[in-house]
């Protein structure tokens, strides 16, 4: 039973567990303070306006950040795919569980997630107080990645801020609301986009074939998707290249079928021989809650730097100067 | 001649399929409803097909049927309808159940295991190393220690320094602004370390260090080695050039330029652990080391100076006396049964050997009879297929509380390969106990109880396996 979708199928439980941001920003501490893992910077600076940049690091084509939860240290993975936080459960049995709720999956089977409540979460520049999260097993993506993999996290943490995600520079930069970027250089986005915001997932528009699609964005996902369930005329542009198999938690494998797609549009901007594979993703639509016609992953990410505006529901795309 | 037959082949290959996917009509391969249709060309010769097979996991059977005519036929759990479309060409079509399912939401994998240097252990890989620094201050040893310097940069409020000697970690190493710049001085072990700056979050190189190399997950980084030996030459203060060469860098005649300073030639390195062979050359002229008295001669007849780096391990097989040669072997020379010859003493046989840390597994050789070490009670394997096992420099300590009247014990894990026989235990009181030498990253490993596997009781850190019954989980730091 996928933990995403069970957190996302019984959405009367999220408002329960909307977490408390401490907008915090760091200040001049000593060596010694910083490298004091149980003693988390606290003389961070609220709402001065500017922003955060939060380095990242890969992990194969995933975007993983240091982070001390509670006194673990380990990585998380930026998943913006995932509603909200999902530790991994080998290093958070010790904590006292909330509750579990049991759900029930539309495959009719019924699981239970175990729920803690997480003291502090710090991340490089930022730290968390009060969230609460569910706990299951990621070690999968450890053993994989040969990398310490505490859990996911998504815009959920992030909704106060305006995100930039600048995957090829590995930075995230957080403006709080109302707060004006930095980035001056990036200049005029070559494309904005009203994006529809559900459970704290982005959905954007695109454009294959002529045929107008609904993409989530995903970073969690190494590689864009498209239904298999998408218009001939969307699959006709699609040159398959070969077949691959994809591993997911457990033992579950898919063989689906990896190649580029001729061109996908944003607006006025187009990506070509954009990399996918195709995949049905019906039940992804069952759980969102609305037909998804594909999802944006990493390679999208290297192509173009993203801003979503959380407030304005608006989506700010910037194209690597390669692109069309 | 094979040779050429396969690139000849390769090259037909990506002909084919470039030329299929050209015009959409002609597609090798595509996509319909929930359908994969394949044409297949009865022209392609066995090598076309064997690319084409493993493209798309396909099995002969296919091209079998199409050139036999048949319109369905059921291979690899799929079921194929075949339509001719012309002489040449057979339509394959089979439902493919690509769904990914609301079950595999969590994150998405697509390609294999990174073998990333992320988390690896890159300090022990390379034998040897010198750095190219800009300048002394970019990064200045001590006794262990390395004092990290970034020059300007002064309007930042926060440099963090992350590399390999810190797992990536961008949190735990922050350096001090200085009147000039910033930094931080930090415990390092000799070896090579990748490392990058964070300037309020931005990921740079060190503009420094001209040593840099690309890592696939961290992208570009900058290099060091932390030096654990000096060449040194108090000779030749004329010389115009003097370069070191040795087994280290194959004998290469260009060696590795030295240093000059006041008439005295050196060269700070880093050499992995182990023994080593090298020479002077001096303008031209090879030259052994005339302060090293350590010369030996190879089997040329040359004569060369020889170091040994790092912590070298004595091997002592008491008794045999009466041998009249004793060699030792193991899986540090890859069980060479005439390289290691043992000194003869007044109570055994004995040998100072360098080598670099981790397990190995050894015997003796006394004329010609393999024998265990009978004073290491550290064993793995049975039978005749027993051998000793040491841990060089070991860094965990396996420890099993209880289980006294246990026959036997053996701790196995990722580190053996799950292999059952691998280790075995020693009882010490009340503990039964094994020391290791584990690379930096992750490990499962379990207990093996007179045959019964359990978890860890000690460590609370595991998780699941297929079988419900869990790994016991544990992380090596650098």
């Amino acid at each position: 039973m996928s933990i995403r979708r069970l957190l996302n199928i019984v959405p009367a439980v999220l408002p329960l567990f909307l977490p408390v941001l401490i907008l915090v920003f760091r200040g001049n501490l000593k060596e010694t303070d910083r490298q004091d893992l149980n003693n988390p910077v606290t003389d961070l600076k609220p709402g001065t306006g500017n922003s955060i940049l939060l380095p990242f690091k890969n992990a194969g084509r995933l975007l993983i950040t240091d982070a001390v939860i509670d006194g673990v240290a380990g990585n998380l993975v930026f998943d913006s795919g995932a509603s909200e936080i999902v530790l991994n459960r080998t290093y958070f049995r010790n904590h006292a569980r909330t509750g579990t709720a049991g759900q029930r999956g539309i495959t009719g089977n019924v699981g239970d997630v175990e729920r803690v409540h997480l003291g502090v979460i710090n991340l490089p520049g930022l730290e968390l107080k009060g969230i609460d999260a569910s706990l299951t097993d990621l070690s999968h993506i450890e053993n994989r990645r040969g990398v310490k993999i505490t859990g996911l996290f998504g815009f959920e943490l992030l909704k106060g801020y305006e995100v930039t995600i600048d995957a090829v520079n590995n930075l995230m930069e957080l403006n709080p609301e109302g707060s004006v970027s930095r980035e001056e250089k990036r200049g005029k986005p070559d494309v904005i986009m009203k994006a529809e915001i559900r459970k704290n997932i982005i959905f954007m528009r695109g454009e294959i074939a002529g045929s107008s699609l609904l993409f989530c964005l995903d970073t969690g996902a190494e590689i864009s998707v498209i239904s298999s369930h998408c218009p001939k005329q969307v699959l006709r542009t699609f040159t398959v290249n070969r077949r691959v198999t994809l591993k997911g938690a457990g033992l579950n494998t898919t063989q689906v079928m990896h190649g580029k797609l001729d061109e996908i549009r944003f607006g006025s901007r187009s990506l070509r021989n954009f990399e996918a594979i195709v995949a049905g993703l019906d039940d992804l639509s069952e759980v969102y809650g609305i037909k998804t016609d594909g999802m944006l992953g990493y390679n999208f990410l290297r192509e173009t730097v993203i801003s979503i505006n959380f407030a304005t529901g608006q989506v700010s795309l910037w194209f690597n100067k390669n692109q069309q | 001649m094979r040779l050429c037959i396969k690139y000849a082949s390769v090259i037909l290959v990506t002909a084919v399929l470039i030329s299929c996917g050209r015009g959409r009509v002609n597609r090798i391969a595509r996509m319909d409803e929930g359908k994969i249709i394949v044409r297949i060309d009865n022209r392609w010769n066995d090598s076309v097909k064997k690319e084409f097979m493993l493209r798309f996991g396909l099995d002969s059977i296919l091209f079998r049927a199409a050139d036999e005519g048949m319109s369905t036929i059921e291979t690899g759990n799929r079921k194929w309808e075949l339509k001719r479309i012309d002489q040449y060409i057979t339509e394959a079509t089979a439902v493919i159940s690509d769904e990914l399912g609301a079950d595999r939401r969590d994150v998405l994998m697509f390609d294999e295991p990174s073998d990333t240097l992320l988390y690896a252990d890159i300090r022990t890989q390379d034998v040897f190393g010198v750095n190219n620094l800009k300048n002394r201050e970019t990064v200045a040893f001590g006794e262990d220690t390395a004092l990290f310097f970034l020059e300007n940069h002064l309007e930042a409020s926060s440099v963090f320094i992350a590399g390999t000697f810190n797992n990536w970690n961008s949190m735990l190493n922050s350096l001090t602004k200085t009147d000039s710049g910033w930094m931080v001085k930090l415990k390092l072990l000799p070896g090579k370390y990748l490392y990058k700056y964070i300037v309020d979050g931005r990921w740079i190189i060190d503009p420094g260090n001209n040593l840099r190399k690309r890592d696939r997950d961290i992208g570009l980084a900058s290099v060091i080695y932390v030096p654990d030996y000096t060449f040194e030459l108090n000779e030749k203060p004329d010389a115009k050039e003097v370069v070191v060469t040795g087994n280290f860098i194959q004998w290469n005649r260009r060696g590795i330029p030295m240093l000059k300073e006041n008439g005295r030639w050196y060269l700070p390195v880093y050499l992995r652990d182990g023994t080593y062979a090298y020479k002077f050359i001096s303008d031209g002229t090879w030259m052994t080391d005339p302060a090293n008295p350590d010369v030996r001669q190879d089997s040329n007849g040359n004569l060369n100076s020889f170091i040994g780096i790092g912590n070298a391990v004595t091997f002592t097989l008491n008794g045999y006396t009466g041998a009249e040669k004793v060699i030792l072997t193991g899986t540090f020379n890859n069980w060479d049964r005439n390289e290691l010859l043992m000194n003869k003493t007044n109570t055994g046989w004995s040998l100072r050997y360098h080598i670099s840390p981790g397990m190995y597994e050894y015997k003796f050789i006394a004329d010609g009879n393999w024998l265990t070490d009978p004073d290491n009670p550290f064993t793995a394997g049975s039978g005749s297929f027993t051998n000793s096992v040491i841990a060089v420099m070991p860094n965990h300590h396996f420890e099993l509380k209880g289980h006294e009247s246990a026959r036997e014990v053996i701790v196995t894990g990722t580190f053996t390969g799950w292999d059952p026989g691998k280790y075995r235990m020693v009882k010490k009181g009340e503990l039964w106990i094994f020391n290791a030498y584990l690379k930096p990253g992750k490990y499962l490993y379990k207990y093996i109880v007179d045959g019964e596997w359990i978890l860890d009781p000690e460590n609370s850190i595991w998780e699941e396996n297929e079988w419900g019954t869990g790994n016991s989980v544990l992380w090596i730091e650098n």
